[in-house]
């Protein structure tokens, strides 16, 4: 097991650096001058090479990536150049609002989703009908549209709701509560119509196992045999889904970080890729690929938990 | 049947949800009525810095204005008015030396006096900083606290809009005492608010509290002022319908549901919308050289339609560079291109191309994406086909400071009758992007430079008259900033700003 984890650390380890290094060429020769950017187009030439200068934009990509790397190893992401603010610092003030809305929209789509996919294996019939084109209907609409139609319901009409706007925990749990109500039901939908439907497929063809009709045999009762037997048997396949959704509900909460005016990781790089602010972007990429890293095994050891044959 | 039984997991995630539809429906609606009055502005986009000396103008003006009094203001019909400086003047015929009264008994918000020394030392440190607004005070040479009230600028050359740049970051004093590193985020000014660093969240809420040390408390009615940065359009809205914040900029398309919506919506001038007709040599497009065919050009794209069509008929069309209201502006010019095919076919004609031309601009993602199309009809009746590069506004400003194309279309923020010329048509001008040095322009701008008064205006509204005349640029229409406002407050009508300035706001009732 502790080998399996170094394997996985050992192959985040070289992810990451490709990744970082791949977003710092991308940016590096993207159109534009950042210094001239930041100066304005009455920025006299001299002021304009001393702040290359300072911005390290007059060395080649190699010794700029290597000067990001060795300072990052460090802990220092480094400053952004437009805002002046140090970019762990955003990253540590804007991290917790996106991951609380995306762990929440996961939570709550596992949860969901395994109920409805269950239902819908267990009765099947006019209740199994139902579900299968309403979750094809909300897997295909998109997350921004949901969005939208939500604050313009509960927000704007209903006035129940907060239309946009983050509340820290720590200062206000009701509001902060309210204020994540509709981010994350909108980010939700497609991820619990996604897992409903793997879920429902996967309990059905459980279900037609021998030995759950042997264990009916014996009289046991349903409810033991949908928690026990067919929720673990069939939860592996929900999982997997549900780990692919995790790394999509992150790109998707940029939208919906959007349309809610949250101040999260997704409004954060969008500002710096199109400011091609460096340091915030490889800040950024870095996060989210540790991120999504830790998530991957996270639900490797899931796996192994839930079906000891994937052990050996 | 087994099957039919009810599951506990099922009732679990039942209980859930209806858990969360109780709260939603139980918890009510914002009650942010406070006994002291709050003023909730949202606005476009963040703050990068509250140093002066390294801010730019724009959009970080909202942010700045709390806590930093300039030195002059300017007011809403575009007059300069007194605010730190109560009146101020040249002592000199040639115009190169400024002098400045400051007021008495004014203190920055940590109670240091702010002498003439403070004010100096300020001037000084923006001139030096090298910042993206150095240039605003590039001609000053000399900067001398006189007396207790007298602060003396001298110039190396007249600097017509010296004025005019103290009302903005260059004329925002700074507190001597400040440590200059932690401007960036602590600012420390003599404005009416200071920034409440604990309750703030830098990129999401900027909060402002009274400065107990305000000279002029009065004329700001609110206790608090929060700036909510809102980037979305369609969330900016939402917010101000849902009372979330009481004032935020608009797009055009938006209004009409605003309105509808029960909000008020106060305009204002904003810039111009059109094409820039760069190439004025003819070096990428010889055809450009010709007058005649800037001329047909303007003949050529219908500016009503423009209207209409890209800012749904809020704003005016022109065919001038420089603001209405301002001296160079001369409304009589705006009638001097109507849309005319048949006449703009003559002069391509009369230019030697009546067969017509190619001509390279680029095709940025952002800007009114419904303009390309309609130019590229409107040239094509006139024999101009136009072929599109596809640009990308992250590129930013230097694709269009570079001279990669003959010709672009822009959105300029006119100001200043000076600073747009010196940025727009000068010789050395950074958007006069093939550096046409036309004798005329040259002469008028160094006699506005050596004139004051009615003599200045005059020969700004020649300045304005030639470039139309020369159609160095095609300008369709000054387009208008919206804002709304909800009913909890009183915004009085702004000019020449992106956003009002706070001290337009007070509450409704």
């Amino acid at each position: 097991m502790l080998r399996f984890i170094a394997q996985r650390l050992g192959a985040a380890l070289v992810l990451i650096v490709v990744v970082s290094f791949v977003a710092f060429v991308l940016t590096w020769f993207s159109p534009g001058d950042p210094a001239l950017a930041i100066l304005g187009q009455a920025a006299s030439p001299a002021a304009l090479a001393a702040k290359r200068a300072e911005l390290g934009l007059d060395r080649n990509v190699f010794e700029a990536y290597f000067a990001w790397a060795q300072h990052a190893l460090t802990g220092d992401l480094g400053t952004s150049w437009f805002s002046n603010r140090p970019v762990s610092e955003s990253i540590a003030t804007r991290l917790p609002v996106t991951i609380t809305i995306a762990v929440t929209a996961v939570v709550l789509s596992g949860v969901l989703g395994a109920a409805i996919g269950l239902w819908a294996a267990a009765r099947r019939g006019a209740v199994d009908n139902a579900i299968r084109p309403l979750s094809v209907l909300g897997y295909a609409i998109p997350n921004f549209i949901v969005a939208i139609l939500l604050v313009t319901i509960f927000a704007i009409d209903l006035r129940v709701l907060p239309a946009t706007g983050w509340v820290d925990f720590s200062a206000d749990p009701g509001g902060w509560f309210r204020s994540i109500i509709l981010p994350v039901a909108a980010l939700s939908l497609a991820a619990v119509a996604a897992v409903a439907q793997q879920m429902r497929n996967a309990a059905i063809a459980t279900l037609q196992q021998d030995y759950i009709r042997t264990l009916r045999g014996r009289g046991l009762g349903g409810a033991s045999i949908y928690l026990k037997h067919v929720l673990r048997n069939s939860a592996p396949v929900a999982l997997t889904v549900l780990s692919l959704q995790f790394i999509g509900l992150l790109s998707g909460a940029v939208v919906i970080e959007y349309v809610f005016g949250l101040p999260g990781i997704g409004a954060l790089s969008v500002g710096a890729a199109v400011q091609q602010d460096q340091p915030v972007i490889q800040g950024v990429v870095v996060t989210v690929v540790i991120v999504v890293v830790v998530v991957n095994l996270l639900v490797d050891l899931a796996y192994t938990w839930l079906n000891p044959k994937v052990r050996s | 049947m087994t099957q039919r039984k009810p599951l506990g997991l099922l009732a679990a995630a039942a209980a859930l949800a209806v858990a969360l539809a109780g709260c939603s429906a139980g918890s009510g609606t914002d009650k942010s009525a406070q006994p002291d009055r709050t003023l909730t502005i949202g606005m476009t986009s963040d703050v990068a810095t509250f140093d002066p000396a390294q801010s730019q103008v724009g959009g970080p003006n909202q942010y700045m204005l709390p806590v930093y009094d300039t030195l002059i203001r300017k007011d809403d019909d575009g007059k300069l008015v007194p605010m730190l400086a109560t009146s101020w003047k040249y002592t000199d015929s040639s115009n190169t030396v400024f002098e400045l009264t400051i007021r008495d008994g004014v203190k920055f918000s940590d109670g240091t006096p702010l002498t003439t020394e403070a004010v100096a030392a300020s001037l000084q440190r923006f001139r030096d900083g090298k910042g993206p607004r150095a240039t605003g005070l590039a001609y000053v040479t000399d900067i001398k606290a006189v007396d207790a009230k007298t602060v003396r600028l001298t110039l190396s050359a007249p600097d017509p809009a010296l004025a005019e740049n103290l009302t903005l970051v260059a004329g925002m004093i700074v507190n001597p005492k400040a440590d200059a590193a932690a401007l960036t985020s602590e600012p420390a000014g003599a404005g009416p608010y200071v920034l409440d660093t604990a309750d703030t969240r830098r990129g999401d809420v900027y909060v402002y509290k009274r400065n107990k040390n305000y000279y002029n408390a009065s004329a700001f009615p609110f206790a608090t002022l929060n700036i909510k940065v809102l980037t979305d359009p369609t969330a900016r809205l939402n917010a101000v319908k849902t009372g979330q914040v009481d004032a935020t900029y608009g797009l055009a398309p938006q209004v009409a549901e605003a309105k509808a919506s029960g909000l008020t919506v106060i305009t204002g001038a904003g810039g111009w919308q059109g094409l820039f007709l760069n190439d004025r040599l003819g070096a990428k497009a010889p055809a450009l050289a010709k007058v005649q065919v800037r001329q047909a050009i303007n003949y050529a794209i219908d500016r009503k339609a423009m209207l209409k069509a890209l800012a749904l008929d809020q704003g005016e069309i022109t065919t001038q560079i420089f603001a209405p209201g301002t001296p160079a502006y001369d409304k009589s010019l705006d009638d001097k291109y109507p849309f005319d095919p048949k006449k703009a076919k003559e002069l391509m004609a009369e230019a030697g191309y009546a067969d017509g031309f190619t001509l390279t601009m680029p095709q940025l993602d952002s800007l009114t994406p419904a303009a390309y199309p309609i130019i590229e009809q409107q040239l094509a009746d006139i024999g101009i086909t136009v072929k599109y590069v596809p640009a990308t506004a992250a590129a930013g400003v230097a694709q269009f400071t570079a001279d990669t194309y003959p010709a672009y279309m822009l959105v300029w923020g006119s100001s200043n009758n000076w600073l747009d010329a010196t940025q727009l048509i000068a010789p050395t001008a950074a958007f006069n992007t093939f550096h046409v040095a036309d004798p005329k322009i040259t002469g008028l701008m160094s006699q506005i430079q050596a004139s004051t008064g009615q003599k200045q205006d005059a020969l700004f509204k020649e300045l304005s008259a030639y470039v139309v005349d020369q159609a160095w640029f095609d300008p369709w229409y000054f387009n208008q900033n919206a804002m709304f406002v909800d009913s909890k407050v009183k915004l009085t009508p702004y000019n020449y700003a992106i956003m009002p300035p706070i001290y337009n706001y007070s509450p409704a009732d």
